[in-house]
């Protein structure tokens, strides 16, 4: 069972289409959809990968099989960009269950597949300088 | 000696030279000495100018916040002199882009920002600014249009009204947030706007303050900075731009919006909805948002901009506002003056007064 967490200088903030992420390190800002928003909040919750796939398909219009394939390639997304780490289960009381799967009478709502988009340029080279704003940032 | 001392000065100590330099002249010039109030924040701020040119460079940015000498206690005290620097502190390298010395103290009550032409110093528990100019006919355009301008964010955040990078403009006191990052237009829109009836409170920085469910934009500057081969489009902003004469560094012509004529300034207003300029090329029009997207349009640079002020704090309250706030893009193509048309139904049905 692979689990991982957030990476502790992540910030993020949930809206009502996605997800933005900051990363402190690196200055980058990151969007998720709403479908990389749901696996987000499982694995930020420390639900196993191969849990979240049944959690996926009640909330999405998306079988096992595809739901499993596109979280594997979007939590190595996440891996790539260092916004989540590899967490040791056996240091957890124990893994952690799906969380607040919909309803069963809850419609489900089309499935694309999960996406997180890296913000072009990092916070520190768009950013002006706070107290020399007319100024270029130093490197 | 006198050289090693100084090089050690702290931030408390950088404002306390600064202090006594500002009472001794205060006490000793027969140059004009101008006492004013502004209202900043929906609080009133107390200015003691000794220096004649000083005093006009102070006050013109913020014409539109002045009123009459009140006997309430100021929020916020700035007291500044021309002249002579604060004695026993040897001068700066005179560098005219060089970055400024900042000295914050640990627990962050101090902070002093220096230049060779120019030293600024604030007290955050006492709520007191204290600068030095060497002559204030050798400040930048950019420090003329948005004078203190670290100080004054790091205030606002201090009293709970974050400034954000955004510009503003209104209509019968609602109002439209204009944000987006450098060069994305925030102050082709607001002079648009401004130049059509709406109200104008700022194109680039403006406090927000939440408060029982509503945003409160407040007005900073009157000051703007736009790009000077797009101004033509704008006959009242370029009259304005005409009688200042001055250009930044970025090659951007600074405007005072109260020399637009007229132009109205309004302080405050209630936010109604988000615009997000971007400029796209051929026709000019309005699109919805999705939270998302304005919050990648408005954290970035509003979240860095506040010295010393902490990104997670900033990031959850952007993400507050965008949640709570409608947000359009706006896509500028080459018919800029349709601007106020398309934007004035985002605030109300009634088309600003000269597009009717």
């Amino acid at each position: 069972m692979r689990a991982f967490a957030k990476h502790p200088e992540v910030i993020y903030t949930e809206l009502e289409d996605g997800a933005v992420l900051l990363h402190l390190d690196s200055g980058f800002y990151y969007s998720l959809d709403r479908v990389g928003l749901e696996i987000w909040r499982q694995v930020n919750a420390g639900v196993p990968i191969e849990a979240i796939a049944p959690a996926l398909t009640q909330r999405f219009e998306v079988g096992q099989e595809t739901a499993a394939a596109a979280i594997d390639a979007f939590v190595d997304q996440l891996v790539r960009e260092r916004v989540i780490a590899p967490h040791d289960p056996a240091a957890a009381a124990a893994p952690a269950a799906p969380t607040a799967a919909a309803p069963a009478t809850s419609p489900r709502t089309p499935f694309q597949a999960p996406t997180i988009v890296k913000h072009d340029e990092p916070l520190h080279q768009v950013s002006t300088h706070p107290f020399d704003p007319q100024l270029p940032l130093a490197e | 000696m006198a050289m090693d001392s100084a090089m050690t000065l702290s931030a408390e100590s950088s404002f306390h030279a600064l202090e006594t330099g500002f009472t001794r002249a205060f006490a000793r010039s027969r140059a004009a000495i101008a006492e004013f109030e502004i209202v900043l924040a929906a609080r009133p701020v107390r200015l003691r100018v000794v220096g004649d040119g000083l005093g006009r460079w102070i006050s013109r940015p913020f014409a539109h916040l002045r009123r009459p000498l009140t006997a309430a206690p100021p929020a916020l005290r700035i007291d500044l002199w021309e002249g002579a620097p604060p004695s026993g502190v040897p001068p700066m390298p005179a560098s005219p882009m060089q970055p400024s010395e900042i000295l914050a103290s640990d627990d962050a009550r101090w902070l002093s920002q220096r230049k060779p032409h120019i030293w600024m110093a604030f007290d955050r528990h006492a709520s007191h600014i204290v600068v030095w100019v060497a002559d204030s006919r050798t400040l930048t355009a950019y420090e003329q249009g948005r004078p203190l301008h670290s100080q004054l964010l790091r205030w606002h955040a201090d009293v709970g009204v974050p400034v954000v990078h955004a510009g503003m403009v209104a209509i019968d006191g609602d109002g439209l947030l204009i944000a987006g990052p450098g060069g994305s237009g925030k102050s082709t829109v607001a002079l648009a706007c401004a130049g059509a009836g709406f109200a104008y409170l700022a194109d680039d920085y403006v406090g927000l303050a939440h408060q029982d469910g509503a945003y409160t934009g407040h007005s900073v500057y009157c000051s703007s900075h736009v790009d000077a081969q797009h101004i033509g489009h704008f006959p009242a902003a370029a009259a304005a731009a005409r009688r200042s004469g001055l250009l930044t560094t970025e090659g951007k012509a600074l405007l005072f919006v109260t020399d637009m004529p007229g132009a109205r300034l309004d302080a405050t207003a209630t936010l109604a909805a988000i615009v997000l300029p971007r400029v796209r090329g051929g026709i000019t029009r309005v699109t919805p948002a999705t939270q998302v997207e304005a919050m990648i349009q408005l954290a970035p640079t509003s979240l860095h901009m506040i010295p010393l002020a902490s990104f997670s704090e900033g990031f959850a309250r952007l993400s507050r506002l965008v949640s709570a706030t409608p947000a359009y893009w706006l896509d500028l193509g080459d018919d800029v003056e349709r601007i106020p048309r398309l934007l004035a139904p985002l605030l109300t049905a009634r088309l600003p007064r000269l597009e009717a």
